[in-house]
């Protein structure tokens, strides 16, 4: 394990909270949507993350197997199969027989709220990457 | 994480463990062998850092972060070489300065 370790594991980690980010950009986007392609209104996405191992040197492997640091992925994006939030509005093309239209079912404070804490596991990624970049730094001085 | 950066950078080959103590040229051509080596090595990892600023003007890279991070690591490198630089003058010069 060496910092570009560390920092690559960083990396993963904030590749994955970009993915979530825009996944809430577009439910946030769509929170209207009564229309998709696949017909129907727009479901709310959501991102699955697992723990992933990160790409290290063949020998670090095999001797650390069990202590490996392991960096995230998305492994699955699923779409929330909460039922639609009816309206009755018959007036509207996208009304069904009873007159109701079928709008997502996104909740938009909620989609805030992941924003914020998307964007916070994002810093906190980067404060990582940058205290093992500071560290390495700190390591080259020992020969000043 | 010397073991590592050193043996990604090449630096372990120039002194094997156990030197046999081949005669005053070898030391000096080992020198200039690895030095050589970490420089391009070092290179290297430049030209990644630039390909990487390239794929994300093209669009093809994962994502900004990436890129950072690469042109951190070919920083953090080009210091290290930078330092083993300073050492190896430095030890020249000592031995420059033995009296004959």
């Amino acid at each position: 394990m060496d910092f570009f370790t560390a920092m690559d594991v960083s990396s993963s980690a904030m590749t994955a909270e970009r993915t979530r980010m825009n996944l809430i950009s577009s439910n946030l986007a769509n929170a209207n949507s009564t229309k998709t392609a696949e017909g129907g209104p727009y479901k709310r996405k959501d991102a699955v993350f697992s723990a992933a191992p990160v790409t290290e040197s063949f020998g670090a492997a095999l001797n650390k197997a069990a202590n490996a640091p392991t960096g995230v992925a998305v492994v699955q994006i699923t779409e929330d199969q909460n039922p639609p939030r009816l309206q009755y509005d018959p007036s509207h093309p996208d009304a069904n027989a009873e007159g109701y239209v079928a709008y997502p079912n996104v909740n938009v404070v909620e989609e805030m709220a992941d924003m914020i804490a998307a964007t916070r596991a994002y810093e906190a990624n980067v404060t990582a990457t940058q205290a093992a970049k500071s560290m390495a730094l700190k390591t080259l001085e020992i020969s000043r | 994480m010397i073991n590592t950066i050193e043996s990604s950078i090449g630096l372990g080959k120039a002194f094997p463990a156990g030197e046999k103590g081949a005669g005053k040229a070898a030391p000096i051509e080992d020198f200039s062998k690895f030095l050589g080596e970490m420089v391009d090595k070092v290179n290297q990892n430049q030209q990644s850092a630039d390909k990487a600023v390239q794929n994300l003007v093209t669009g093809e890279a994962k994502g900004l972060h990436e890129v950072m991070i690469a042109v951190e690591k070919s920083a953090i490198s080009f210091q290290f070489l930078t330092q083993v630089r300073n050492k190896a003058l430095e030890a020249y010069q000592e031995i420059m300065r033995m009296p004959v």
